[in-house]
This record gives C-alpha cells, sequence and structure tokens, in this order.
C-alpha cells in the first residue's frame, strides 16, 4: 500500500467490488482499474488483497465466476454479482452511510460533549 | 422407469476439479500480472522492468496464490461433502418410491423380516435382562455365594455353625460376610385378614451389603442380630402399601408376626435390588426381612444344613483369591455320630454371586438363542431369494442406469440403502412382533427364571435391533446387490429386459439358498422334536401318585398359638376332619413336603449295615398323616400302611420307599429293620420300618428316585405343612369352603401356596416344557419361511420355462408329467437340504445333550419326523405352481416368450 493512497477500512474493499460489479461481469484487473479510476487515483486496490477477497465472495455465494475471453484476446476468469451479492451490496451501502454519517459528525463537532 | 438423476461419476468430476483449482488460481493470476506488465510497457518501461514492477505490486504471489486456492478448495470440500449428502437423500428417496411402487413385495420382505428381527429382538431382551446386565446390586462385582461342599462333590447350602466358623477366618478377603434363609410368617391379629407372608431372615449386614435404602425408617444394625435383641422388622414396599396405605408412621409400630410382637423399623423398596440373592434360581420377592435372631441354645439348628451364604470381597480382591484363601483355612471339624466312622470335613467354594445365580440358565438360554440366530438366518436366505428373482426383473432398469452412465459402485450402493430401508421396516414391525411375543413370554415363561421381572425393551434392546437390522441388510442384500450390477448390458436390453442371460447362474445360487434354508430348518426341526420327545418321556415317568383332582395348600401354626405337640396334633385332626366332611371332598391328607417340589434330606444310620465315610445313608423325609399313601393312590409294595395304632407313647414307626430298599438294604428283608435319624427325635433312637412303598417321585421328575422315609405325623407332631384335598370335582371350586373351614378352627390362620397338585407337577416341568415350545415355535417359523422359499423358487422355475412346458404339453405329455417334473425339481432340493442339514444337526444337536432325558442326542425318531415333517411342507410349497403348470394352455405358454 503507498503512502498517498488511503487505507482501506476492513469490509470497505468487500463493498467497492461488490459496486463494480454492479456494471456488469469483470475480471480482476479491470475490477482494479475501475476503483482507481473512480476515486480519482485516491483509492489504490493491492493485488495481494483483492484476489483473495474475490474467491471469499465467491465463496459466500456473493460472485460467480466463469472464463471467458477478454477484450484483449485472452482467456480470463470474469465475476459476476449474484442476487444474493447484490442485496449484500444493498445492505453494506447503507451501513457504510451511516459509518461515514457517524465520522463525520465526530469529526465536526465544535464542542466537546457534556 | 424414472431415471435418477445420473451425474456420471460425479466424484470423480470432484477429483478433477481439484486439480483444477490450482490451475485456474495461476492462470487467473498471470493473466492479471500479464495485463499489467503491458499497460507499464506502454507507459514507457522495458519491458523486464515492467514485469518486475506488475509482480512486486502483489506483495509475495504464492501468498496469495495458496490463499486462494486454500479458499476454493476450501469450497470445493464442502461441495463433495453435500454431494454425498444429496446422493444418499436421493438413494433414500428412491428406495422409498421402489418399495411404494411393489406393496406386495414391500410387506413380504418387512414381514419375513419382522418374524426373524422380532423373535430375536424378544429372545436378545431376555438374555439382556438375565445374563447380560449387571446384577441389581450395589458393587455386584465384589459379591460372591459361599456354598458348603460335602466329599468335594456335593453342593449343599450351609449351616449356622459353618458360617461362624467362616466369618471367623474370613477377614482377608472379605469385608462382610451375611447369612440369609427363607422364613414365611403369618401376619395376624390385627383387624385385617391374616396373612401369610415369604420372609427371610438374614444377618444385619445384608442389607447394607445389597445397597438396599430404606424408603422410611432405618434398616438393620448389628445390635438387632442378637437372640436377646427386641424383635425388629423390615418390611417390603408392597406390604406397606397393601397392608398401611404407605403410612410413614408404620416405623415405630408393633405387628403381630407368628403371635408374637414385632417391632417394624423400616420400609424397603420393592424392587429389583430387593430380591435376594439365595442360592437357587427361585425369586419370589420377600415381604419380611428379620434379623438372624438364633437361639444359641437351639444346638440342633446349628448343623442343619439350610442357609445361603453371601460375601462381599474386599476391593481389588477375586472370588478365585477368596476361594483359596478359604481353603486354606483350617475346616469345621465333620460330624461326629457315635458308632460311626468319623465325616470328612466339608469344605467351602467361592463363586461370583451371578456365576452362581445364574449358572444352569446360561447354557439354557444360550441354545435358545441360537436356535433363534438360525430363523434370523433363515429369514434373510429368503429374502435374498426374493431379491435375486426381483433383480431378474430390475434387470433392465438397472442395465438403462448404467448405459446413462451410474458405475456399478453407485447401483450397488443404492441397492444397499434400499436393503437397509427394508431391513430397518422389518425391524420395526420386529418391535412390535417383540412386544407381543414378550408378553406371551410373560404368561408362560417359568417364573423360575431369575430376574425375569427386569427384562423390558429399552435402549440397549432398541440398539440391538438396529444393529441387527443393518446386518441383516448386508447379510441378504449384498449378493444380490453385486449381482445386480452387473448385468450384461446390450443384451439385457436388446432381449427387452426378459433377461435369459445370466439366468442360469441366478438359478444356481438361489437353489443353493434354498438348500441352505431346508438344511437349516431341518436343524431346529431336530431340536424342537427331542425336546419334545424328552418333555414325553418325563412326563411317561412313572410317579407313583395320582395329582388329579387334588388341592393343595400350606398352613403354618405359629409357636406362639400352637406351643405344645398337643395342639398342633389337635389342629391337623379336626382339620382333616373338618374337610372331609366337605361335599365333594374325598379324601384329605398332610405332608411336611410336596412331591416333585423335593424337602427336607438327611443322613439315616441303619444299625446292622456299615458303609464307608464318604457312603453314609441320605434319604428324603416326610412327615405324613397316616392315609397319606390311600389319599396320593400311592402302592405298598411290602409290609404294611400306617395304621391308627401308630400313636404317641408306641413304637416309633417309618416306612420307605423302594429306591431306599434298593439301595441300602439291598439282598434283605427291610421290614422290621431298624433306623434312626435326625427329626424331632434325638439320633440313636431307633424307628422300625413297617412297611414298603413304591417309589413316589419326591424330587424332580427328570432325576431318578431317591430313598426317602415316610414317619407318620401321629407320631412326630408337626407345626405345619401341606394340606392336600382330593376332590371328585375341579379342586379350584371346593377352595372357599376349605378357607372357611380353617379360619373356623383358627381365625389368624391362613392357608398360603394353593395350587392344584397338576400345577405342583406341572411347576417342575415348566421350563423344559418352555424350551420345548419355543424351540418349536422356532421351528415352526423356520419350516413356514424355508417353505415359502421352495414356494417361490418353484414358481420362478415354472414361470421361466412356461414355454418349454407349452411345448411338453404340445407335444402330448401328460400333465402328470409335468407335474411329476416340477416335483423332482423340489424334491431334489428338499433331499439336498436334509442331508446337509442332518449333518449339520448331528453336530449341533450335541449341545442339547444336557437338556434331555432318556433321548439320545442323535434320537433316529427325531430325525426322521424332521425329515418327514420338512418333506411334506415342501411338497406342499410345490403343489400349488405345479399344478399351474399342468393346467397351462400349450398355446397360450408358446406365445409367451
Amino acid at each position: 500500500m503507498r503512502d498517498s493512497s488511503l487505507d482501506m477500512l476492513q469490509g470497505t474493499l468487500d463493498l467497492l467490488v461488490l459496486k463494480t460489479l454492479t456494471w456488469g461481469p469483470a475480471h480482476g484487473y479491470a475490477i482494479v482499474r475501475w476503483i482507481q479510476q473512480l476515486s480519482g487515483d485516491q483509492l489504490i486496490v493491492s493485488e495481494g488483497s483483492l484476489y483473495p477477497a474475490l474467491h471469499r465472495l465467491d465463496e459466500r455465494g456473493w460472485v460467480e465466476s466463469e472464463w471467458k475471453i477478454s477484450d484483449a484476446g485472452r482467456r480470463a476468469r470474469f465475476y459476476r454479482l449474484t442476487p444474493k451479492g447484490r442485496a449484500q451490496l444493498r445492505a453494506e451501502h447503507a451501513t457504510w452511510g451511516r459509518f461515514v454519517r457517524a465520522v463525520s459528525r465526530v469529526l465536526e463537532a465544535e464542542s466537546q460533549p457534556a | 422407469m424414472t431415471a435418477q438423476p445420473t451425474q456420471p461419476s460425479r466424484w470423480r468430476r470432484l477429483l478433477h476439479l481439484r486439480r483444477s483449482v490450482r490451475a485456474g488460481v495461476q492462470e487467473e493470476l498471470a493473466f492479471h500480472v500479464a495485463m499489467k506488465t503491458e499497460e507499464l510497457i506502454a507507459s514507457g518501461l522495458d519491458p523486464a522492468a515492467a514485469r518486475e514492477q506488475a509482480l512486486e505490486s502483489f506483495g509475495t504471489v504464492a501468498d496469495v496464490r495458496d490463499a486462494c486456492i486454500e479458499i476454493d478448495e476450501r469450497v470445493l470440500r464442502r461441495e463433495r461433502r453435500g454431494d454425498y449428502m444429496t446422493s444418499f437423500v436421493q438413494d433414500v428417496r428412491y428406495a422409498l418410491r421402489n418399495m411404494r411402487r411393489t406393496p406386495a413385495f414391500t410387506v413380504v420382505v418387512a414381514l419375513t423380516l419382522a418374524l426373524g428381527i422380532g423373535a430375536n429382538t424378544a429372545m436378545f431382551s431376555v438374555v439382556d435382562a438375565v445374563l447380560l446386565k449387571p446384577l441389581p446390586y450395589a458393587q455386584p462385582e465384589r459379591l460372591v455365594s459361599l456354598v458348603t461342599v460335602s466329599r468335594d462333590v456335593n453342593e449343599f447350602p450351609s449351616s449356622f455353625a459353618e458360617f461362624q466358623h467362616w466369618r471367623q477366618h474370613a477377614d482377608g478377603p472379605f469385608s462382610a460376610l451375611a447369612a440369609l434363609f427363607r422364613n414365611g410368617a403369618t401376619l395376624a391379629g390385627d383387624d385385617g385378614e391374616p396373612m401369610a407372608l415369604a420372609g427371610a431372615r438374614m444377618s444385619a449386614v445384608l442389607p447394607r451389603m445389597l445397597g438396599v435404602q430404606p424408603l422410611v425408617g432405618r434398616a438393620f444394625t448389628a445390635e438387632d442380630d442378637p437372640h436377646t435383641a427386641e424383635r425388629t422388622v423390615m418390611i417390603s414396599e408392597r406390604l406397606w402399601r397393601l397392608r398401611y396405605s404407605a403410612s410413614p408412621s408404620i416405623v415405630g409400630r408393633t405387628i403381630t408376626l407368628n403371635g408374637n410382637p414385632w417391632r417394624v423399623i423400616g420400609v424397603y423398596p420393592s424392587n429389583a435390588r430387593s430380591t435376594l440373592p439365595f442360592g437357587s434360581v427361585e425369586t419370589t420377592p420377600t415381604d419380611l426381612w428379620m434379623p438372624l435372631r438364633l437361639d444359641p441354645a437351639a444346638e440342633w439348628l446349628y448343623g442343619l444344613q439350610f442357609m445361603s451364604v453371601v460375601g462381599q470381597l474386599r476391593p481389588g480382591i477375586t472370588a478365585t483369591e477368596a476361594g483359596a484363601w478359604m481353603a486354606r483355612q483350617p475346616p469345621l471339624p465333620g460330624l461326629q455320630i457315635a458308632g460311626a466312622p468319623p465325616q470328612r470335613p466339608n469344605s467351602v467354594r467361592v463363586y461370583q454371586l451371578s456365576d452362581r445365580l445364574l449358572d444352569n440358565v446360561q447354557r439354557y438360554l444360550a441354545i435358545l438363542l441360537g436356535a433363534v440366530g438360525f430363523v434370523l438366518l433363515i429369514a434373510c436366505v429368503n429374502v435374498a431369494n426374493l431379491l435375486l428373482a426381483r433383480a431378474a426383473l430390475r434387470q433392465r432398469e438397472l442395465a438403462v442406469r448404467t448405459a446413462l452412465g451410474a458405475s456399478r459402485s453407485r447401483i450397488v450402493t443404492q441397492l444397499l440403502v434400499e436393503s437397509v430401508m427394508r431391513a430397518l421396516l422389518g425391524g420395526a414391525l420386529g418391535v412390535a412382533i417383540a412386544y407381543a411375543s414378550l408378553a406371551a413370554f410373560r404368561a408362560y415363561l417359568p417364573a423360575r427364571l431369575p430376574r425375569f421381572d427386569e427384562v423390558q425393551l429399552d435402549g440397549r434392546v432398541l440398539l440391538f435391533v438396529i444393529v441387527v437390522s443393518l446386518l441383516t441388510a448386508i447379510v441378504f442384500g449384498l449378493v444380490p446387490a453385486l449381482r445386480a450390477s452387473r448385468p450384461d448390458m446390450v443384451s439385457t436390453l436388446r432381449e427387452g429386459g426378459r433377461g435369459l442371460a445370466g439366468s442360469m447362474r441366478h438359478d444356481r445360487l438361489r437353489r443353493s439358498l434354498v438348500v441352505a434354508e431346508v438344511a437349516l430348518s431341518f436343524v431346529l426341526l431336530v431340536g424342537a422334536g427331542l425336546l419334545f420327545r424328552s418333555l414325553n418321556a418325563i412326563l411317561a415317568v412313572p410317579r407313583g401318585f395320582e395329582s388329579a383332582n387334588t388341592l393343595t395348600a400350606s398352613v403354618t401354626l405359629p409357636a406362639a398359638r400352637y406351643p405344645d405337640s398337643t395342639r398342633q396334633v389337635t389342629f391337623f385332626e379336626s382339620a382333616i376332619e373338618r374337610l372331609s366332611a366337605l361335599p365333594g371332598v374325598k379324601s384329605v391328607t398332610v405332608t411336611t413336603s410336596l412331591p416333585i417340589e423335593g424337602g427336607v434330606n438327611g443322613g439315616v444310620n441303619i444299625p446292622g449295615s456299615t458303609f464307608g465315610p464318604d457312603e453314609r445313608p441320605i434319604a428324603e423325609k416326610r412327615v405324613v398323616s397316616p392315609n397319606y399313601f390311600e389319599a396320593l393312590g400311592a402302592r405298598m409294595v411290602a409290609g404294611r400302611a400306617f395304621q391308627p395304632t401308630d400313636r404317641a407313647g408306641a413304637e416309633l414307626v417309618v416306612i420307605v420307599n423302594e429306591s431306599f430298599v434298593r439301595r441300602y438294604l439291598p439282598d434283605v428283608d427291610p421290614i422290621g429293620r431298624m433306623v434312626d435319624f435326625l427329626w424331632g427325635t434325638p439320633e440313636g433312637v431307633p424307628q422300625r420300618i413297617v412297611g414298603v412303598v413304591a417309589d413316589i417321585r419326591e424330587q424332580n421328575l427328570n432325576e431318578p428316585s431317591a430313598p426317602a422315609i415316610y414317619i407318620p405325623a401321629t407320631q412326630r407332631p408337626i407345626d405345619g405343612g401341606y394340606l392336600m384335598v382330593r376332590t371328585s370335582g375341579d379342586p379350584i371350586s371346593v377352595l372357599p369352603a376349605v378357607r372357611r373351614e380353617i379360619l373356623a378352627i383358627d381365625r389368624y390362620l391362613p392357608l398360603s401356596q394353593v395350587r392344584t397338585l397338576d400345577d405342583v407337577v406341572d411347576g417342575g416341568l415348566s421350563r423344559q416344557r418352555f424350551s420345548a415350545s419355543l424351540l418349536g415355535a422356532f421351528s415352526l417359523l423356520a419350516l413356514f419361511l424355508a417353505a415359502i422359499g421352495i414356494y417361490g423358487l418353484i414358481s420362478y422355475a415354472v414361470a421361466q420355462r412356461t414355454s418349454e412346458f407349452g411345448i411338453r404339453a404340445a407335444l402330448g405329455a401328460q400333465s402328470g408329467d409335468i407335474v411329476r417334473l416340477v416335483l423332482t425339481e423340489s424334491g431334489t432340493l428338499v433331499l439336498a437340504g436334509v442331508v446337509l442339514g442332518g449333518a449339520a444337526a448331528a453336530g449341533l444337536t450335541r449341545v442339547l445333550s444336557s437338556q434331555l432325558y432318556a433321548v439320545s442326542a442323535t434320537d433316529a425318531v427325531s430325525f426322521v419326523l424332521a425329515a418327514g415333517v420338512l418333506v411334506a411342507a415342501a411338497m406342499l410349497a410345490s403343489a400349488l405352481p405345479s399344478w399351474r403348470a399342468s393346467r397351462l394352455d400349450p398355446a397360450r405358454a408358446l406365445r409367451s416368450d
């Protein structure tokens, strides 16, 4: 992980991967690229954590994979969001929103609590 | 046919997947690295540096790879487990569907197995309760039985003198030693009906040794034991509820037993634990426990052999070690009789209590268990045969499944699952059959089988059923499954499933199975035949008395109200007088012991005859009313019967039986000879033999008649005995009148052990009768199953050869020829079975030898009878198929193939 990037919070990577897959099946390399681009190069996903995460999501049944030929003409493993994964994304998205608001409220507070 | 979703070797696919997991992960990561490298090259890096940077972004590639592989393999394993479960569930469903689709077949198989498993379950529950479970006492492994042995051969109950002697020398191996003996008592003197109760005297320590906890009050302490102590008694829970409405205030109350006051100190629970360990197998529950309280002054009592002795071993000591210790102790000197050579001292043997109590039922039950195992084996063979026949019909179905890619192991597994389902169904029905048979056992089993009250269908028995069912499934299911799983696929499909291919092989196997069935049933039939012939031989033994239309009942005169012989004699005289006057009563007599049941025996001196130190005459002793022989219908062979002149004050006379004369007074005229012995008269007082009576069976019918001496009650008063009332009609109908008359003489005197003399005789035979009936039932069951097996095989053979018969008929064969053909077929089977079974029976019936009376284990009659019964059953079983074959319409038969 590079100094310039934001550290991924635990579970955040799963959320991001599920989100990127809502646009359609993708292989691991594409997922890294998309996250990087969408975050304006603020989030750099380490490959060392991405692939185990993908396989874990597969194990839980949130994504499924199949081998297809990529745009570059090579065989690649494409991951696809399952209905179960979609439901999970919705739930985690909501949780994430609450988390962010809560953290912001603390950080932006102007006086010590009574 | 419902094709089961067949995954072509799903297992192999999974194996393949496992290998591909690694490859997949590697390829996936390689793709990523390649893409990244290309991207970096495009941004201007040289290829080597680009690749290095691409790899670097992974951290350690190997770690990432391994993490992914681990996750994927975990998924794979889980999937495979699920797969097995799914295929198992599928097999079960498939089996159930199959069983539903052929209800008749399913019912026949289930009933066949249920008969086998049910009979075994019932028998096992008896064996389990009687033999396998530990005795119901606390620490039963530490309890032993001490037995007196005379002349190193004969085992006797022990005397109080011996018990005291042993106790002085038993400190090494024993932590406690207790004596006990049966001692009934009459409970009367309060407002309730007088009751004759079974009771026991015992060392105070015994309840604690057995681990009996009083429900209320306390158990005995050492203070209760001496003769001088207050009379204290523990009563049973049964009596407590029956007579005292379970009131806790019974403790401390005084009740009247045999006319004396006894203080109740506690109530013991009426359960298996309070069944006292008397040496004999009889386990009538007791209602009264009393301390020994033996009078040290009653010296004559000390030498009588009438007590059971039970010891508690110190922890870690074995019965054998305790026996060796006792053998090293000084023996109690033998009895000294004036003028006779000194008797050799008795020795003592120490047995594990469980061995002692169950000794003579072990072999007996083992034989029955073995026989019932045969029945199950036959049931299995039968079912295997049915399955083989069905397998021929299912060949097409199985061939299709094989063609669709089901492996052989899948098909075998599935067929075995089906067998297990059938066996479990049979087992469930079997439990119901066992339950019903146990009820029948309870009604017919000899009450003398110890621990029978503990028999129940509990978890252990159910576990037995499951294990037996599974074993059964393998025994009957494996061969047909293996056979069926390798059908000649192509030819089966081509022939439209009628499958002539392999039918010869099937036939040979199925015939061997039927031969085995016949052989097994033959062994059982021979066994049953031997037992029945033995029972008949026992029943034919001349008993020396008439048992018909005779009521017997025991009375005991309490010493408190009958302190002297005058009152005792008066009681029996008026009882005989009053009962004889009752309408329907032909005669009334009294004896101290009933025939068949055995009783008191002991040494006898015969002045003028000398015997070696180990040959002192022993005889059964009975005190009887003068009319005893006449009333029983016994025959005098010499001298005279008792007369009214044989009264107190007259010369003491006795009558002996023929066995006595044969054994001890051969070659001399016994009439007028003198004998002396101990019974109410001191030893050394001579008594004259005035008559010889033909042997009356005083002991078990299957033992030779024993020497006996009869003493007239008019000269030797008795304080109790059995009334024998001979009637012209049903003896039980006079019982109320008998009771009324006895209560009219003494309103506190109850009758106990009321039975007919026929029942007494039967009681002595109950075990022989039981094992003969049981083995008879088992062998009939076996015969029935074997007949079904023969019937099935012949029907099948006839069906298979329908066209052949058609041709024969068309060519002019008389129907008789066809019948002859079928009968020859079944005759061959039976002959082979009988020859094999005969050989097996000749070896196996040896185990019955100890149960047989006057019949040899290779008794020809039994063998011939068994063969005859089998042949008849086989002919019957093949009659229907052969009749059907003979009525075939040639035209239709020819078209059928």
